[in-house]
C-alpha cells in the first residue's frame, strides 16, 4: 500500500478518479437545476406531462409573467437586500468579535461560557415565547426583527473560534507587546487572518437571510416589510389553498380557466428568487482562493 | 509597585477581553434564555388565553403520553435510522469531496464544480423536494420511470417514493445532493488555511499526493471534523422537517415518519403545545447529554473538543 | 464541569422565574360606546372615517387595504371603513392572543379551529346578540346559524361564512341546494369510441370489465396514455361507500363507526379489486388536486371519481373539442340500495369575531352588516351594480361585458384588479347559487348536468360534522392518533395483494385502534352527534326508509 503510494503513476490514476467523480456530481446536480430551468420557459402541460425535461416544447415566458405579475416583488427585493447585507455584515462582526474573545487564554469564566452559550443551542421555548419577547422589546412589525435576533450564533462562533486558534500566539503576542490593545488586534491581525473562515459564514449567513420566510411569516404584518423569499412562499402557498378551496367546493368560480400549472411557475419563481445570490456567490467564492494567499504568508 | 502595575494591567486586559465576550453572554441572555420559559409549557396544559401562570399544572403526563404511543418505537426506529445511516454516509462523503476538490489544479473545473455543487442549497426544500418529486414520478411526467423504460430495464414505472423500502435510500440522497457542496464550505474553508509550506516540505520529502493527503490535509483539518462530527452525534434526533414536509406521504409513512414530525402532527398541528413543548424537552436533553459524552470521548481521544 | 452545567442551569432558572413573575392581566377590554340610532340600515348611521383592523388566520390571503381597487373602495365609500387586513398563520394568531394584543375582528381559518373554543370560553370576544341589538338590529344572520353555533349560554359568539342555512334553502328551493363531491363522471365520446355503455358502469363486474377495456386499449391522448381512472384527490373508501348507499347515522339514529360499516368494507374490497386489476395509477395514491386537474384538462383521463362542485371542463374542450365528461350511475352494492351522499360542510368555512379589546366593536358590527347585505354580499362575487355586473330580468346577475372581457382573458388579473374574494370570510355561498344565471355555453350546460346527477341523494349532515373533542383534550389526540394509524392501515387494505390479505389487515386494524381507546372516542362523538340533533331538532338527519 505504501509503495503504491509513492508512485506518480498512482498520482495520475487519481486525478482521474477524482475528475471523474466530481464531474458525475455536477452534471447530476446541475441536471436538477437545469430540469428547474427548463420547466420555468416551459408551458405548465408540457412540464406536467413530461414532454419538456431537456428543453421547452413549446418556449414561453408566461410563467415568469405571472411571478412578477405584482409589483410589490421589487420593494420585496429590496427588503431582501437590506436584511441580508446588513443583517450578515453585523452578525459576522459581532460573532467574530465574541468568538475572539473566547480564544483569549486570560479569559476568565471560560469553559461556563463555552456551557452556557452551548446550551443554547438545544434549548428554545418555542415560537410563542419568542413571540412574547419580540412584542416586549418592540421589535414586532420592525424591519429590525430580520437583523437583531440573528446577531449572534453559537454554532458560527464556535467555527470561527476554533478557525482563529490556528493563528499563531507568537504572532498576537507580538502584537500586545508593541502596545496594541486586543481589539486592534481583532481589527488589524485576527480579522484579516480568519477571512476564509469568516467568507464561509457570511456566505452561510447571507444565504440564510436571504431564504428565511418565516420570520417574516409569524413577527410582521405590514406590507412593506415583505421579503422576496415570504412573496414565494405565499405564492406556492397560495396556489396550493386556492386549489384546496376550489376542492372544497367554497370559492367555486365555473369560469376560472388555468393556463399555467402552479408547477412551472413555481419553478420560474424559483429561478428569479435564487438569481441574486447566485450573482453575488462568485464575487465570496473569491475570498477562499484569497484565504489560501493568506495562510501563506504565516509566520 | 511594579506588581501592582501588572496587576492593573492584567485587570485592564481582562476587562478588555471580558467587553469582547460579555456582549454575545447579553444577547444570548435575552434572545434565547428569555424566550425559554417556554419550557414550562411542557408540564401545564397550555391555553394562549389563559397564558404561563394561568394554566393548569400536569407534571410528567406528556411525556409518559409519548412513551405509551403506539408509534413510539416507529418513529425512534426511523429517526435513528435516517440520521445514523445519513450521517455514515454523507459525513464521509462530504469530507472526501472537499479533499477531491482541493487536488483539482484547473481553476475553471474548480470552480465550476463548486459553483454547481453549492446551487441545491440556494432553493428551500419545498422547491427542491418538489423536483425531486416530478422526477421521481411514476406519472406520464416522470423523467427517470421514462428513462428507465425507455433502456428497457423495468416496464412498469416504479413508484419510488411510495415504497417503504426506498424512502431512507431516496431521503438519504437527495439530502446528501442538497447539502453536500455547502457542508463541504466549512472543510474547504478549513483546508485554505494549511500552511501551504507543509505542502512544499512534503513534497521535497518525495509524499504522493494521496500521501499528502493523508499525512497533511487530514490532520490540518481534524479540528473541523471533530466538532463537526460532534454537532452531527448530537443532533441524531432531530430531523429535516422541511424535508420530511415535502417528501412524506401516506404509501411511505411508516419510514418516513420521525420524532419532529410526529410531534408536528399530533402536537402543533392540534395546538396542543405542551405535548410538543415536552418532546422537544427530552429531545433536547438527549441532545446535550450526547454532545457532552462526545465532547468527553473526543477529549480522551484526540485532545481536541468544543470545550 | 458538572458544576458548571448546574450553575448555567441555575442562572436560567433564577432568570425565567423573574419573567415568569411580571405577569397581570394582559388584556386591556373596553367598554361598549353609546349607541346611536339612525335612519335606513345600520352600516349608514355612521360613516365617519375610522380603521378597523382585522386578522385572518388563512395563509396565503395576503390582501392589502386599497381603496384604488373597486370592490375596497366601494367598502368604503359606502360606510366610511378602511380595513388593516393582516393575514397569516394561526401560530401567529396564538401568539398574539398570547401576548394580549387582539386585532378588532379575528378571522379563523375553520369554524373548527381550536382556537374558536378558547376564544369562546375566554370572554375575549363580544356575542352577537348584545352587538347587533346595540348597533346593528337590521343584521342578517339566519336564525338556523343562531341556533346551530349557539354556546352554553345560548349566544353566538361568531359569523360562519359558506354556512349552509336552512332559511335561503326554503326560501329559493329552486336555486340554493346542497353542495357534494362524489360525482363519479366518465368520458362519454370515449365511451363509445371503446364499446362502453354508460349502464355498464351500474354493476361491479360491469365497471372493473368496462375499465379493463380502456386499459387494455391503451389510448394514447395528446402524447400521453390513456388512464382508465383517477380520484379528486385519492382513493378513499368513505366516499365510495357512501355510493353504495351508507349515511353517517345508523338506522336507530346513532352516531354511525363508518368502519365497521358492511358497506365501508366492501368499498375497501372494490378499490382493492381495482388495483388488482391494475386499474389504478401508480401516482395516483398520492396525486395532488393540481395534478388530477391537468390531466383532466389534457384528455388523457377516463374515468374521475370524486369530482369535486368545482372545477370545470373549459381548459378540455379547448384541447379537444369533442371531448365532454358525463356523470354515471354508481355502481350497486351487492345489498342493493341507493347512494347516500353526505353534502359538503353546512356548518361553515372561517368564523369571524370582534374581540372585546376592540374600541370600535359598533363599527366592526356595522361593518359585518354591510357585508351582509344584498350588495355586500355581491360585493365579494360579483363587484358592484353597474360597474362590473347587472341585474338580469330574471334576477340574476351578468359580469357587464368590459369585466366579461376581462374575466375571459386573465381571471386572477381581473380579480385583483376589481378586488373580489377579498371578503370570503363574511360571504354566504346561496348567494352565489340565488344570483348565477341559468348556463348557456355548451361547456357551462354539461357542468350543470353533471352537478345535479346525484342532487337527489344528497342530505344534511351537519350533525355528524361537528363531533370533533375539544382542542387540546386528550381525547383529540386519541382521535389523531387512531386517524392516523387508521389511514396507513386502509392504504395496506386497499393496496392488498388478495382480497383475503385485505380482510386480515382489515380485522387486525380494528383490534388496534380498539386497543387506541375507540370506545371513549365513539361515546363522546355519539354523544355530540345527539346533541346536536337535539339542538337543530331532527330525530334522523338521513331518511332511511326512503
Amino acid at each position: 500500500m505504501k509503495k503504491w503510494l509513492h508512485k506518480s503513476l498512482g498520482d495520475k490514476t487519481l486525478d482521474v478518479i477524482i475528475h471523474l467523480v466530481l464531474t458525475v456530481i455536477s452534471l447530476v446536480t446541475f441536471y436538477i437545476f437545469w430540469y428547474c430551468i427548463v420547466g420555468a420557459f416551459s408551458t405548465g402541460d408540457d412540464f406536467m406531462n413530461g414532454k419538456s425535461w431537456f428543453w421547452p416544447e413549446h418556449f414561453t415566458f408566461d410563467n415568469f409573467k405571472a411571478v412578477i405579475a405584482d409589483s410589490d416583488i421589487l420593494h420585496a427585493f429590496l427588503i431582501s437586500v437590506l436584511r441580508t447585507v446588513i443583517g450578515t455584515v453585523l452578525s459576522v462582526l459581532f460573532t467574530a468579535l465574541v468568538a475572539y474573545g473566547m480564544t483569549r487564554p486570560q479569559l476568565k469564566y471560560k469553559s461556563f461560557y463555552s456551557v452556557f452559550m452551548i446550551i443554547t443551542m438545544f434549548f428554545s421555548g418555542g415560537t410563542i415565547p419568542t413571540f412574547l419577547l419580540y412584542d416586549g422589546l418592540g421589535l414586532l412589525d420592525n424591519f429590525w426583527v430580520y437583523v437583531i435576533p440573528g446577531l449572534f450564533s453559537v454554532y458560527n462562533m464556535i467555527i470561527v473560534r476554533n478557525s482563529m486558534k490556528e493563528i499563531p500566539a507568537s504572532l498576537l503576542e507580538a502584537a500586545r507587546i508593541d502596545g496594541c490593545s486586543e481589539y486592534r488586534i481583532f481589527w488589524q491581525i485576527v480579522l484579516p487572518m480568519s477571512k476564509s473562515t469568516l467568507m464561509a459564514i457570511a456566505l452561510f449567513n447571507a444565504v440564510g437571510h436571504w431564504n428565511s420566510y418565516f420570520d417574516t411569516m409569524m413577527f410582521t404584518s405590514d406590507p412593506n416589510l415583505q421579503t422576496a423569499q415570504y412573496y414565494l412562499y405565499n405564492m406556492i402557498v397560495k396556489a396550493d389553498k386556492v386549489t384546496e378551496m376550489l376542492n372544497q367546493g367554497v370559492l367555486a368560480n365555473p369560469d376560472v380557466v388555468v393556463n399555467v400549472s402552479s408547477q412551472s411557475v413555481r419553478m420560474a419563481a424559483v429561478v428569479v428568487i435564487s438569481l441574486p445570490i447566485l450573482i453575488v456567490y462568485p464575487f465570496i467564492q473569491k475570498h477562499f482562493v484569497k484565504g489560501v494567499m493568506i495562510g501563506s504568508v504565516k509566520e | 509597585m511594579k506588581k501592582q502595575k501588572q496587576s492593573n494591567e492584567k485587570l485592564k486586559h481582562q476587562m478588555e477581553i471580558q467587553s469582547m465576550v460579555l456582549p454575545g453572554v447579553i444577547f444570548l441572555i435575552i434572545f434565547a434564555y428569555l424566550p425559554m420559559i417556554g419550557v414550562v409549557t411542557a408540564f401545564i396544559d397550555y391555553d394562549p388565553v389563559k397564558g404561563y401562570l394561568g394554566s393548569e399544572f400536569v407534571g410528567l403526563k406528556y411525556f409518559e403520553e409519548l412513551f405509551s404511543d403506539w408509534a413510539f418505537p416507529m418513529i425512534l426506529k426511523n429517526t435513528l435510522g435516517i440520521n445514523l445511516i445519513g450521517l455514515a454516509i454523507s459525513f464521509p462523503t462530504t469530507i472526501m469531496f472537499a479533499l477531491m476538490l482541493n487536488e483539482i489544479r484547473s481553476p475553471l473545473f474548480k470552480k465550476t464544480v463548486q459553483t454547481v455543487s453549492y446551487l441545491p442549497h440556494f432553493v428551500s426544500w419545498v422547491i427542491f423536494g418538489g423536483i425531486i418529486i416530478q422526477l421521481l414520478s411514476p406519472g406520464t411526467d416522470g423523467v427517470i420511470n421514462n428513462f428507465l423504460m425507455k433502456i428497457g430495464l423495468i416496464d412498469q414505472p416504479i413508484n419510488f417514493l411510495g415504497e417503504e423500502k426506498l424512502f431512507w435510500p431516496i431521503l438519504i440522497c437527495a439530502s446528501l445532493i442538497k447539502g453536500l457542496g455547502w457542508s463541504a464550505i466549512v472543510y474547504i474553508a478549513a483546508i485554505a488555511g494549511i500552511n501551504p509550506e507543509h505542502y512544499e516540505a512534503a513534497t521535497i520529502d518525495g509524499a504522493g499526493r494521496l500521501q499528502r493527503m493523508w499525512y497533511i490535509t487530514l490532520p490540518g483539518i481534524a479540528g473541523t471534523i471533530i466538532i463537526m462530527l460532534i454537532f452531527e452525534i448530537s443532533g441524531i434526533l432531530n430531523s429535516g422537517m422541511d424535508a420530511l414536509l415535502v417528501l412524506q406521504n401516506d404509501l411511505n409513512y411508516y419510514a418516513s415518519e420521525t420524532i419532529d414530525f410526529y410531534v408536528y402532527h399530533v402536537g402543533i398541528g392540534n395546538f396542543r403545545y405542551s405535548y410538543a413543548t415536552a418532546i422537544g424537552l427530552l429531545k433536547s436533553i438527549v441532545g446535550l447529554i450526547l454532545l457532552l459524552t462526545a465532547n468527553f470521548a473526543s477529549k480522551k481521544l484526540t485532545d481536541r473538543g468544543l470545550f | 464541569m458538572l458544576k458548571k452545567i448546574v450553575c448555567s442551569v441555575l442562572c436560567a432558572v433564577l432568570l425565567l422565574s423573574c419573567m415568569a413573575g411580571c405577569g397581570g392581566s394582559k388584556f386591556e377590554l373596553q367598554e361598549l360606546p353609546e349607541p346611536i340610532t339612525g335612519e335606513g340600515p345600520s352600516y349608514t348611521w355612521d360613516t365617519s372615517p375610522v380603521e378597523i383592523s382585522v386578522y385572518i388566520a388563512l395563509e396565503g390571503y395576503g390582501y392589502k387595504w386599497n381603496t384604488d381597487i373597486l370592490c375596497m373602495g366601494h367598502l368604503t365609500d359606502r360606510t366610511g371603513v378602511t380595513l388593516k387586513l393582516q393575514s397569516g398563520s394561526a401560530e401567529r394568531l396564538n401568539g398574539m392572543i398570547a401576548s394580549g394584543t387582539l386585532p378588532d375582528i379575528v378571522v379563523l381559518d375553520s369554524i373548527d379551529s381550536p382556537i374558536r373554543n378558547s376564544l369562546e370560553q375566554s370572554g375575549l370576544v363580544w356575542d352577537f346578540d348584545t352587538l347587533t341589538e346595540m348597533y346593528a338590529p337590521d343584521t342578517n344572520i339566519p336564525q338556523s346559524m343562531k341556533t346551530w353555533y349557539a354556546g352554553e349560554d345560548g349566544k353566538l359568539y361568531g359569523y360562519a361564512s359558506f354556512f349552509g342555512a336552512t332559511e335561503d334553502m326554503e326560501q329559493y328551493p329552486d336555486k340554493v341546494a346542497l353542495e357534494y363531491h362524489n360525482k363519479l363522471i366518465v368520458r362519454e365520446d370515449l365511451c363509445q369510441k371503446l364499446g362502453i355503455s354508460l349502464t355498464d358502469f351500474e354493476t361491479q363486474d360491469g365497471f372493473i370489465e368496462a375499465l379493463k377495456k380502456v386499459r387494455d386499449a391503451k389510448l394514447t391522448v395528446n402524447g400521453s396514455t390513456l388512464a382508465p381512472l383517477y380520484f379528486m384527490t385519492q382513493p378513499h373508501p368513505l366516499r365510495i361507500a357512501q355510493l353504495f348507499g351508507m349515511p353517517l347515522e345508523n338506522e336507530d339514529g346513532t352516531w354511525k363507526e363508518v368502519r365497521f360499516d358492511e358497506k365501508y368494507k366492501e368499498a375497501i374490497l372494490f378499490i382493492n379489486r381495482m388495483y388488482r386489476e391494475g386499474l389504478i395509477p401508480e401516482d395516483a395514491w398520492t396525486a395532488t388536486a393540481d395534478l388530477v386537474n391537468s390531466k383532466l384538462n389534457n384528455g388523457s383521463v377516463f374515468m374521475l371519481f370524486d369530482k369535486s362542485s368545482s372545477g370545470n371542463m373549459n381548459a378540455l374542450s379547448k384541447v379537444d373539442p369533442n371531448a365532454s365528461f358525463v356523470a354515471v350511475n354508481p355502481p350497486v352494492s351487492k345489498d342493493g340500495g341507493k347512494p347516500a351522499i353526505s353534502a359538503v360542510s353546512t356548518s361553515g368555512w372561517t368564523w369571524l369575531a370582534i374581540c372585546k379589546t376592540s374600541k370600535v366593536p359598533d363599527r366592526a358590527i356595522r361593518l359585518v352588516n354591510y357585508l351582509l347585505t344584498e350588495e355586500g354580499q355581491l360585493l365579494n362575487y360579483y363587484g358592484v351594480e353597474g360597474k362590473t355586473f347587472t341585474y338580469n330580468e330574471d334576477g340574476t346577475i351578468s359580469y357587464t361585458p368590459e369585466a366579461e372581457a376581462l374575466f375571459t382573458t386573465d381571471y386572477n388579473g381581473a380579480t385583483r384588479q376589481y378586488g373580489l374574494s377579498v371578503f370570503p370570510w363574511c360571504f354566504n355561498w346561496a348567494t352565489y347559487q340565488r344570483f348565477n344565471p341559468e348556463p348557456v355555453t355548451k361547456e357551462a350546460i354539461t357542468d350543470k348536468q353533471i352537478n345535479d346527477f346525484y342532487r337527489e341523494y344528497v342530505y344534511d349532515a351537519r350533525c355528524a360534522e361537528l363531533v370533533k373533542p375539544a382542542a387540546g383534550s386528550d381525547l383529540l389526540a386519541t382521535q389523531t392518533k387512531i386517524d392516523s394509524y387508521w389511514n396507513q392501515q386502509e392504504l395496506r387494505m386497499m393496496r392488498a395483494t388478495s382480497e383475503e390479505e385485505a380482510m386480515q389487515i382489515y380485522e387486525a386494524a380494528v383490534e388496534a385502534i380498539k386497543g387506541m381507546g375507540l370506545e371513549e372516542l365513539n361515546a363522546y362523538k355519539s354523544e355530540k352527534f345527539l346533541e346536536n340533533k337535539e339542538k337543530i331538532g331532527v330525530k334522523f338527519i338521513y331518511d332511511h326508509e326512503g
